[in-house]
C-alpha cells in the first residue's frame, strides 16, 4: 500500500533523501540497465538509464524516489522504447521468495509477519544450497527484498544467456519433481519399481538418503504410520537388511508404490522450495535495487553474503531510530506488531512510537503523521 | 569420417561448410522428394553430405514459409528417424554427434556427464536430472533420448529461418505443399478457444506478456478438451505469431508451457487473471 498522506508522505521522502545523501548504491553494469520509480507504486515511471553509479546517486539524492528498480536484463540502449529499440544482451538470473513454500499454523500478521519471515528466511537457505551445491553457481548474491523476502541475483555472462525455458527448468527443481519412481509394466503390481541408487544424483540423491535413513532406522510401529499394514509391515522390518541392499541398487520394489510416494511427498514437503516463477522469467523484469530503500517498509533491501543468511535478522534492515519515541502518529486501524518494535495501538488514538517504526507504518498505509521529532 | 557423419546427420553444426552456394532446379526437386519422403514416412537413402545438408537445408526453409506447423511437424518426424540411425552407431559416433549439442560432454561413471548450462539448452527435465556441482550426469539412453529431442529442436528452430523466400524457392514450396498431409492444418475448436478474447491473443502479443499470453492458450486447451497434440498446434500458431522483441518466445517455451500445464488440468481459468496480466480490455 502506498503512502497516501500528503505530509506522511513529504515526511517519509525527506527521511529518505537522508538516508540517500549519506549511502551510495552501487549497481553492476549501471550503464546496461533500465530503471524505474515510484513514489506512490512501485513504478510509477521506468526507461530511465544512468551511466555510472555516481549519476545514478546523484539521482537519488535529488528525487528520494519511494521505490527503485533495474532490469535484471542489460540493454545495448536501456533507455530507448519500445522495448524493441533497447537490444536485448542477456538477463541476470534472479529468484524471488516472498511468502513460505508451506502454509502452517501460525497466528499470522497481516501487517508483517515475523513468523512468515522466518520461514521464508529458511526456504532461502535452502535455495542457496540448490545454487551452490546443485546447481554449482558461482557469485550468488542475495539481498533482503527490503519486506518479506529475499532475492537472488546471478550475473555471470554465460548465466545471462538462458532462455525462459531454461530459467523455468532452474525454477521447478527447486520445488522437486512431482514423482521420482517409475513403476513396473505389469498393471496394479509393483513388480519392478525402480527408484533413485545410491550412485544418483540430485533429488534422487537426496531423497535416496532419506529414505535410506528411515528404512535403517525405523521400527515396525514407524512403518505402520507410514502406511504398511500389519503383517506386511513385520516381514519388511524382518527383511530390512536385504530391503536396504536392493535400495542401493535403485530396487524399491519391497514396499507398494504408495508407502514410497508417502515418504517422498513428506520428503518433497520439507525440502522442496517456492519462488515467484514469474519474476524468474521475466527477462524484461524491474527489480529492486539491492542497498535501496522499500517504499512500503521504510527498510533497506541489505546485501546479505549467502554464508551469513542464517544470522540474518531483520533489525539488520533498520536504517531509521529504533529505540527512542520521537514522533507521533495517528493509527488508522487496530494495530498489533513485533517488529520494527512491540506495538498495540488503538484506531484513532495518536501515540508515539520510534522514527523505524513511524515510518514504517506510514509507508504500510496504516498510520498517518500527527507531530515529527521532538527535537526538531 | 566428418562427411560420412554429416551425410547421416545433416542437422550437425559443421553441414553448413557442405552446403555451397547457389540452388538449382535439381536442388529444389531432390529437397522436394526429401521433405515428401518424411511426410509419407517413406525410407529416405541419405547420399552425400552436401545433397543432405542442402536437402535438409532446403526443406526447413521451404516448410516454414508455408507454416512454422509444417516445419514442427517436419523436425519431429525428422529427429525420430535420425534417432533411430543413433541407436545403430557406437558409442564413439553417438559422442561425436552429442557434443556438437553438448560441448561439454565428457566420459563419466561409465557414462556421460555435460554442464547444466549446456543441458538447460537441450536437456529434458532438470527436476528429473541427476544434478551435482553444476554437472549433470547420464547414461547411453538418457543421452540418445535428450538427443532425439535436441535434433528436433534444432531442425524446428526457425529464428534465423526467413518466411520471405526467393522466387523460384518459394515456386518449389508450392510444390512441396501437395506431398503435406492436410490434418496437419491446426483446428481452434472449443468453447474458450472460440471466444474472440483467446483469438486475439492468437493472433500474438508483445513482450512481457508472450509468457502469460501462452499459459492462458495452454489453459483453455486443457479446458477444451483439445489433446495434446493439438493443443501443440494452437501453441505454435501462437508462437509463429508474437513479435520477436528484443528476445524471442521459442517454440520450445510454448511447448514447455503445455507440457506443464497439461500435467496439472486441473488449474483454473480466469478472465480476471489475463486481464490483470493486460492481455484483454
Amino acid at each position: 500500500m502506498a503512502v497516501e498522506h500528503a505530509e506522511s508522505l513529504a515526511f517519509v521522502q525527506e527521511k529518505f533523501s537522508v538516508f540517500y545523501a549519506n549511502h551510495d548504491l552501487s549497481v553492476p553494469d549501471v550503464h546496461r540497465r533500465e530503471f524505474g520509480f515510484g513514489l506512490h507504486k512501485k513504478i510509477d515511471f521506468r526507461h530511465k538509464a544512468f551511466r555510472t553509479n555516481a549519476e545514478l546517486n546523484a539521482y537519488f539524492r535529488q528525487n528520494a524516489p519511494l521505490f527503485a528498480s533495474y532490469s535484471t536484463a542489460l540493454y545495448e540502449f536501456p533507455d530507448a522504447r519500445p522495448m524493441e529499440k533497447k537490444v536485448f544482451m542477456g538477463s541476470d538470473l534472479v529468484f524471488d521468495i516472498d511468502k513460505p513454500t508451506r502454509d502452517f499454523a501460525h497466528e499470522h500478521n497481516e501487517i508483517f509477519c515475523v513468523e512468515c519471515f522466518g520461514r521464508v528466511k529458511k526456504d532461502s537457505m535452502k535455495i542457496v544450497d540448490y545454487l551452490q551445491d546443485d546447481f554449482g553457481f558461482k557469485g550468488v548474491a542475495v539481498n533482503f527484498s527490503g519486506n518479506k523476502g529475499f532475492h537472488f541475483h546471478l550475473r555471470s555472462q554465460e548465466i545471462r544467456g538462458l532462455s525462459q525455458d531454461s530459467r523455468r527448468q532452474l525454477t521447478e527443481y527447486l520445488t522437486g519433481p512431482e514423482s521420482i519412481f517409475i513403476a513396473g509394466e505389469e498393471k496394479g503390481r509393483d513388480t519392478d519399481l525402480r527408484g533413485p541408487s545410491e550412485k544418483t544424483r540430485g533429488w534422487g540423491k537426496k531423497f535416496f538418503d532419506y529414505a535410506f535413513a528411515f528404512i535403517e532406522l525405523a521400527s515396525v510401529g514407524e512403518l505402520k504410520e507410514k502406511g504398511l499394514r500389519g503383517r506386511n509391515a513385520e516381514e519388511f522390518f524382518l527383511r530390512k537388511k536385504g530391503v536396504l541392499e536392493l535400495m542401493r541398487e535403485g530396487k524399491w520394489r519391497f514396499a507398494p508404490k504408495k508407502f514410497w510416494d508417502a515418504i517422498y511427498a513428506e520428503f518433497k514437503n520439507e525440502n522442496g522450495v517456492g519462488v515467484d516463477a514469474h519474476v524468474t522469467l521475466d527477462l524484461a523484469r524491474l527489480i529492486r535495487i539491492p542497498g535501496s530503500l522499500h517504499g512500503e517498509t521504510g527498510l533497506a533491501a541489505r546485501v546479505v553474503e549467502p554464508g551469513r543468511l542464517p544470522e540474518f535478522a531483520l533489525r539488520d534492515a533498520v536504517v531509521f531510530s529504533a529505540g527512542e519515541k520521537t514522533i507521533n502518529v495517528l493509527p488508522q486501524i487496530d494495530i498489533a506488531l513485533d517488529f520494527p518494535e512491540r506495538l498495540f495501538l488503538k484506531k484513532n488514538e495518536p501515540c508515539e512510537v520510534s522514527l523505524a517504526s513511524g515510518l514504517f507504518l506510514m509507508c504500510k498505509g496504516k498510520a498517518t503523521l500527527l507531530l515529527r521529532e521532538k527535537n526538531w | 569420417m566428418e562427411q560420412k557423419l554429416i551425410a547421416k546427420y545433416p542437422f550437425l553444426s559443421f553441414s553448413k561448410d557442405f552446403v555451397g552456394e547457389g540452388v538449382s532446379e535439381t536442388d529444389l526437386k531432390d529437397a522436394i522428394t526429401f521433405a515428401s519422403e518424411c511426410f509419407q514416412h517413406d525410407e529416405h537413402i541419405a547420399r552425400d553430405a552436401a545433397r543432405e545438408s542442402k536437402n535438409l537445408l532446403l526443406s526447413r526453409l521451404m516448410l516454414y514459409s508455408m507454416s512454422a506447423n509444417f516445419l514442427r511437424k517436419f523436425a519431429f518426424f525428422k529427429a525420430r528417424e535420425y534417432a533411430r540411425g543413433l541407436e545403430k552407431e557406437n558409442e564413439k559416433v553417438l559422442f561425436e554427434v552429442a557434443k556438437d549439442f553438448f560441448p561439454s560432454l565428457e566420459n563419466a561413471d561409465g557414462g556421460f556427464k555435460v554442464s547444466l548450462i549446456d543441458y538447460l539448452q537441450y536437456g529434458r527435465s532438470l527436476p528429473q536430472a541427476n544434478v551435482s556441482k553444476g554437472m549433470v550426469f547420464f547414461i547411453g539412453d538418457d543421452l540418445r533420448a535428450c538427443l532425439r529431442e535436441a535434433i528436433q529442436e534444432r531442425i524446428s528452430d526457425s529464428e534465423k529461418l526467413s518466411a520471405k523466400l526467393p522466387e523460384n524457392i518459394a515456386a518449389a514450396a508450392l510444390r512441396l505443399k501437395e506431398f503435406i498431409p492436410r490434418d496437419f492444418t491446426p483446428q481452434f475448436k472449443g468453447k474458450l478457444l472460440q471466444r474472440s478474447e483467446l483469438q486475439n491473443i492468437l493472433k500474438g502479443v508483445g513482450e512481457g506478456k508472450r509468457y502469460y499470453g501462452s499459459m492462458a492458450l495452454a489453459i483453455a486447451c486443457v479446458k477444451d478438451g483439445l489433446t495434446r497434440e493439438e493443443a501443440g498446434d494452437v501453441m505454435n500458431s501462437y508462437v509463429t505469431n508474437c513479435p520477436k522483441g528484443a528476445h524471442p518466445f521459442t517454440p520450445r517455451e510454448g511447448e514447455a508451457v503445455l507440457d506443464w500445464v497439461y500435467a496439472h488440468p486441473t488449474i483454473g481459468f480466469s478472465f480476471n487473471v489475463l486481464k490483470s496480466q493486460g492481455l484483454v480490455d
